[in-house]
């Protein structure tokens, strides 16, 4: 029955007065909320509802969740066809597009105004984070030294609440907070640097295992102490791949030690040049990300003029990617479609064909082109008038 | 007057009337179309432009119609069609008047008769009255209509000029707020040589940092409020308009509009006056003089964006080595600027006026001021040249080993400080109470007598032996106190064994060590009778001879003092031994203080969060409020984030002209912080991987 | 050794940069001594204006004489000290009417902002040793030499409760410029304040 724009007022006429008890809808376009609720109320009320398509329909589903970072933002997952061209936006403007080559994507947005919506053709999902996250600290644990200093300054700028214990001399620390309280509570994560973090090793194994993020630099990842929790073996130290920080691979300005062997469980979630540089792995309720990289700093300080704020947002990826995630229910928006046809399938069925033409309802507008049809005619009528001399 | 002589006559005078009808056409003409358009006006706003394009119409309608008239009149320029124009209005002329024109012979007296006895005067008064009465009568209406137009209206068509949009007067006026239309002149300040400028309904006067602006409206009721960072601006009212006048300010601010009906935000987006770019050509490097003699060519470019004020060249030498060093500091070349934009400063550096010696170094620059009287003058300077004099026999030194200084006494004040206090003390005397007096007394007559051991120290320690009995104090120091330098040096001497005969002949050919101490025993010396004069509360006694001291100590530090000093070898420290070897006694584990989250970039993202959500609004106030949330951070970037502000101004004008903003703020976004980062796949352990 | 301390002295184009060769060797000396801190045996020379400089982020610039930074130094040393590096200066004239302090201090407010005081209470003080009065007072100070005057306070450039640069008047470079072997001959070591300044630019 109608394909086009306007359903929703031909529902309300069908609703008024019902020409028969039968109603199939043939859509080009996968029902907005208000459309499907409206037909589903018509099947409760006795109705008999079916639909079908013209062609097939776009699956889009999207989910979005708050980003774990200080700065905010959120992290929007969408289902969508292979190769269909997504088009993000909030309820400002329009944010961005991506072409998914797999059946997903993710995008993460540091400001939005949700909810957020996402497109393909025309079907549209909208869906907005119904979670808050509550802030917990990171505790940096290492000895003194330009990639602790710097870890815990772009950590702080990102506006991490931070603990620290810094190695200075035997019996002598530089610390801040209260870096030996590990507990979820107050902690999503662990930065473990080097050896100096080894006598926290059994408490540390503790907090992970109880849900808690633990990120292990290669120097800290070696040592016997936390071989049980690392992802995998550390390899010989590396020289960097490129001596300038490229923006586009800054990483591969810096020393990297691979970690090989994987342990079992273990996922790659960074190579270069074949070797893995970040691994991650579950140990008990809890996260790990080991790295390959324990100069970070360098990238900072040597980088271009986005370095430092890359610096910053790479350290809350990987901190947000291991970190125990605690959050807080917030109002959900009502005006959210997050899976328009996976919720019109749960609504009316599975799509099948018109029972019969006489059940089916069939809005005819008036189309455009007979207007001007009808327009033309008459010109040439006055015109034929005019040339004959006719009144 | 013969028929001819009259028919010449009402020739030039229909002549006349053509002209004077061509002209009030043309009058009329462009007066009804100025009309029509300050009647548009009055409907609906006109643009400047539209304006002034009605101006060049209003003319060229003048033209043809005065074009048409005359074209229209143009057989006036023939007699034959004037004199048949009168038969034509005469009929009693009978053809009489043209016959004449040509030769008639005996008939002409005849005709002559016919034409004397008719009446000309009617039709052309009439012809008069048709050629510039309807035109005259059209003008008088336009000119009634134009008066009945609202004030203002018929200005603003006829001169059109910027910042008349306060001319106009709004439809439906009665609640119209005084903001509804703002004019800003800019005038800049005189040094710039810039010219004023007018900008209607402005969101942004941009302008040199000092320049005068005046800020008008359209006076209604409701008094109008002005605020910089919420310090008020004064608003006057005069006749119909209020004016508020303000100095742009250094840095960007947003300027507040508010009358009670709705409220107008103004950023003020000062442009910086730059200070002179220096260029010193020659000396084009550094380098090393041979010879302190001869001239050297300094050339210098200067450019400024405004005009130079002038130019001149700057001179520091250093003379010295080791720990003391001499400064001259010189300056020469001044050359006038002129307020020219560019100028060069040209100087031949004659060395020998110079008196350098070997081993100085002259440290050169040029700089430049400009005409900025308002937030300047600005000065710049060029990269500084180095031109060191070779020392004779350079190159030739010995390597050897800095010994550690003694151990020094943090407690102890310099002899300049000790002055300083008494002299502080002595000039609040009458407003001190006699104890607090008494105490500050001693407590620096206790400072003086500690730096006079110190100086004991000194000395004694050249002479190779500790000073005797100074650690003691009481009667020891006592018995010295009476020395004089010279009884002081020999006590020193024989307690090191030195035969006090040969070294204590303070001639002019004394050693070399004497020399040396000789000031530190005199400051010594002074030292004595300055603590005495302050143990017994006699501050004024003590400045001569603490200032006795100071002098002596000064006079110590011009004896030379060698250092020989060449390439020091590589110290490897070996870490493996020293390692951890320090007593660290006294140190121990300290509290870390945090730093602060870039908490600009985060409230910046928050409230462009917060703008657009308010831009997602259906109504109408929100669109304006979040307009007036994306100037205000704008005003907030715009010393620091130059590409956040300039996306904002676009998306700004985009949004006030109702268009699709989604570009700029798209821009707005990623000038903010980051680009959305879009990750291919779904990965098993998270968003970023 | 990884991410190991390494002292820098900054060499620029004007001035006796390298007035003061013994300094580095001794302090290196003493964070060995003192920490356990991974420090390099020796220390390294780096051009202001050289891209290397952002190797060192705690760098050491003294002299005697001018300092006139070029263009090139001055965008560096900006762009140095925004990256989180730390630049610690020493006036070796100890002398504030001195043209080393007059252009030094002229050329750190442009590239950094305006110097100012930092109380004896600041953490620097108390970081590792602890000096309650402020920094110690130096030789130089108290014999006669350079402005004659005993300065109470060291001067800072402070961002974000982070110094930047820090300046002393003290005359450290005279003060610390011997061979570290010779630190046996002192009953207390009178570099302590240089292992104060390492360790909080290694940890702040």
């Amino acid at each position: 029955m109608v394909a086009q724009n306007g359903l929703a007022v031909a529902l309300a006429a069908w609703t008024a007065a019902p020409p028969a008890d039968t109603l199939h809808v043939h859509v080009d376009h996968v029902l907005d909320g208000q459309e499907r609720d409206w037909l589903r109320a018509l099947s409760s009320a006795g109705t008999t509802v079916s639909w079908s398509a013209r062609s097939t329909l776009p699956a889009l589903a999207l989910e979005v969740q708050p980003r774990d970072d200080p700065m905010g933002g959120v992290t929007a997952r969408v289902a969508a066809p292979r190769s269909a061209r997504v088009q993000v936006g909030d309820a400002a403007s329009p944010i961005d597009s991506m072409v998914l080559d797999a059946r997903g994507g993710a995008i993460t947005v540091p400001i939005a105004s949700q909810p957020l919506s996402v497109r393909v053709g025309s079907s549209q999902a909208t869906a907005a984070s119904a979670d808050s996250l509550l802030a917990r600290r990171v505790v940096v644990l290492g000895r003194g030294g330009w990639e602790g200093k710097f870890v815990i300054a772009a950590l702080e700028e990102r506006g991490w609440l931070v603990d620290a214990r810094l190695a200075v001399a035997p019996g002598i620390d530089v610390t801040q907070g209260t870096p030996e309280m590990l507990d979820t509570s107050r902690v999503a994560a662990v930065i473990a640097l080097d050896s100096a973090a080894d006598r926290d090793a059994s408490r540390i194994g503790a907090f992970v295992r109880s849900g808690g993020g633990l990120v292990l630099e290669p120097e800290a990842a070696g040592r016997p102490a936390f071989v049980g929790l690392a992802a995998g073996g550390v390899a010989r130290r590396e020289r960097p791949a490129s001596i300038t920080v490229a923006d586009a691979a800054p990483r591969r300005a810096l020393a990297m030690s691979a970690i090989a062997p994987l342990h079992a469980g273990a996922v790659a979630i960074e190579w270069r040049d074949g070797r893995v540089a970040a691994a991650a792995r579950r140990v008990g309720a809890g996260r790990v990300i080991q790295l390959a990289y324990d100069e970070s700093w360098r990238w900072r300080m040597s980088g271009g003029e986005g370095s430092m704020e890359a610096h910053r947002r790479w350290w809350t990826q990987v901190v947000g990617a291991a970190a125990y995630q605690a959050f807080a229910h917030t109002a959900t928006s009502s005006a959210t479609d997050a899976a328009p046809l996976a919720s019109l399938y749960a609504a009316l069925g599975a799509p099948r064909p018109a029972l019969d033409a006489g059940a089916t309802a069939e809005r005819h507008g008036l189309h455009l082109w007979m207007i001007f049809a009808l327009g033309a005619m008459l010109l040439a009528e006055w015109g034929s008038r005019r040339l004959r001399g006719a009144p | 007057m013969t028929a001819r002589e009259r028919l010449r006559r009402v020739q030039w005078l229909l002549g006349v009337t053509a002209v004077l009808s061509a002209a009030s056409w043309a009058v009329t003409s462009a007066t009804l179309l100025l009309l029509l358009i300050a009647c548009a006006d009055v409907a609906v706003p006109l643009s400047l432009s539209f304006r002034r394009t009605g101006l060049v119409l209003a003319t060229l309608v003048a033209l043809i119609a005065a074009g048409v008239a005359l074209v229209r009149a143009r057989g006036v320029s023939s007699e034959e069609s004037v004199a048949l124009w009168l038969e034509d209005h005469l009929p009693e002329l009978r053809y009489s008047l043209v016959t004449l024109l040509k030769p008639v012979g005996a008939a002409e007296a005849t005709l002559e008769r016919v034409v004397a006895g008719t009446r000309w005067r009617a039709p052309l008064e009439r012809a008069l009255l048709r050629a510039v009465g309807v035109p005259l009568f059209l003008l008088a209406f336009a000119l009634i209509v134009a008066r009945m137009l609202p004030a203002g209206s018929a200005r603003r068509a006829l001169t059109p000029v910027r910042g008349d949009v306060l001319a106009r007067t709004p439809t439906g006026a009665r609640n119209a707020s005084a903001l509804e239309s703002i004019v800003a002149r800019v005038t800049p300040p005189a040094y710039s040589g810039l010219a004023s400028v007018t900008i209607e309904q402005p969101t942004t006067i941009t302008a040199l940092a000092g320049s005068q602006l005046e800020i008008e409206g359209r006076r209604t009721d409701a008094p109008v409020d002005a605020r910089v960072d919420s310090q008020r601006v004064a608003v006057v009212s005069d006749g119909a308009r209020w004016r508020s006048t303000l100095t742009m300010p250094v840095r960007a601010e947003a300027l507040r509009f508010a009358d009670g009906i709705r409220e107008r935000w103004v950023v003020l987006e000062p442009r910086a006056d730059s200070v002179p770019v220096v260029t010193l050509t020659l000396p084009a490097r550094d380098s090393v003089l041979r010879t302190r003699a001869g001239r050297i060519p300094i050339v210098a470019e200067v450019h400024d964006d405004f005009g130079l004020a002038g130019g001149w060249l700057e001179l520091i030498i250093s003379s010295g080595d080791g720990e003391q060093f001499r400064f001259r500091t010189l300056t020469l070349g001044h050359t006038s600027g002129g307020g020219a934009r560019s100028s060069a400063i040209r100087r031949m550096l004659p060395l020998d006026s110079l008196r350098l010696e070997p081993g100085d170094v002259l440290h050169l620059r040029a700089m430049a001021r400009d005409r900025n009287t308002v937030t300047g003058p600005g000065i710049g300077s060029s990269d500084t040249r180095t031109l060191r004099v070779l020392r004779a026999g350079e190159g030739d030194s010995v390597a050897m080993e800095g010994a550690p200084p003694p151990a020094a006494d943090s407690s102890l004040l310099s002899q300049r400080m000790l002055v300083l206090l008494t002299e502080a003390l002595v000039k609040q005397r009458r407003a001190m109470a006699h104890e607090p007096f008494v105490n500050e007394s001693r407590r620096i007559a206790g400072d003086q007598a500690r730096l006079r051991r110190r100086v004991a120290d000194v000395i004694f320690a050249r002479l190779g032996s500790p000073a005797p009995g100074e650690e003691q104090g009481g009667v020891e120091e006592e018995r010295r106190g009476g020395m004089t330098p010279e009884q002081l040096l020999r006590a020193a001497e024989a307690a090191t064994g030195t035969a006090a005969d040969k070294t204590l002949d303070f001639s002019e050919d004394e050693s070399p060590v004497v020399a040396t101490n000789r000031p530190l025993l005199e400051a010594y010396q002074a030292m004595w009778d300055a603590s005495r004069s302050l143990e017994i509360v006699e501050p004024e006694r003590a400045l001569p001879p603490m200032r006795r001291a100071l002098e002596a100590i000064e006079r110590a530090r011009q004896v030379e003092r060698l250092y020989l000093r060449g390439r020091p070898p590589v110290i490897v420290v070996d870490l493996a031994r020293v390692r951890l070897s320090g007593s660290r006694e006294g140190a121990s584990a300290r509290e870390r203080t945090p730093r602060p989250a870039d908490s600009l970039a985060a409230r910046r993202l928050r409230r462009l969060e917060r703008a657009l959500t308010l831009l997602s609004g259906a109504h109408a106030p929100q669109r304006t409020a979040a307009i007036d949330s994306l100037l205000l951070l704008r005003v907030d970037a715009l010393a620091d984030a130059p590409a956040l502000a300039t996306s904002l101004a676009t998306a700004i004008d985009v949004l006030r002209a109702g268009r699709d903003a989604t570009e700029a703020l798209t821009s707005a976004r990623r000038a903010l912080g980051e680009a959305p980062l879009v990750t291919p796949g779904l990965s098993s352990w998270g968003s970023a991987w | 050794m990884v991410s190991e301390f390494v002292f820098a002295t900054v060499q620029y184009e004007s001035g006796d940069w390298d007035s003061a060769p013994l300094v580095p060797a001794n302090l290196i000396d003493s964070v060995a001594r003192y920490t356990s801190i991974p420090v390099s045996p020796t220390g390294v020379i780096v051009p202001l204006s050289s891209p290397d400089l952002m190797r060192y982020p705690l760098v050491y610039l003294t002299g005697h004489l001018p300092v006139r930074l070029s263009d090139a130094e001055r965008r560096s040393l900006a762009r140095y000290l925004d990256r989180g590096g730390m630049l610690f200066v020493d006036d070796h004239n100890h002398d504030v009417d001195g043209q080393f302090h007059k252009t030094v201090t002229d050329e750190i407010r442009r590239a950094a902002g305006p110097l100012v005081e930092l109380p004896n209470t600041h953490p620097l003080y108390t970081t590792f040793f602890h000096f309650d009065d402020g920094p110690p007072t130096t030789s130089q100070e108290l014999n006669g030499w350079g402005d004659n005057l005993v300065h109470r306070h060291l001067m800072a450039v402070v961002r974000g409760g982070r110094i930047v640069v820090l300046y002393s008047n003290k005359d450290y470079s005279s003060e610390w410029g011997y061979h570290p072997e010779n630190k046996r001959f002192l009953s207390v070591d009178n570099t302590r304040l240089g292992v104060n300044i390492v360790v909080y630019a290694l940890t702040r």
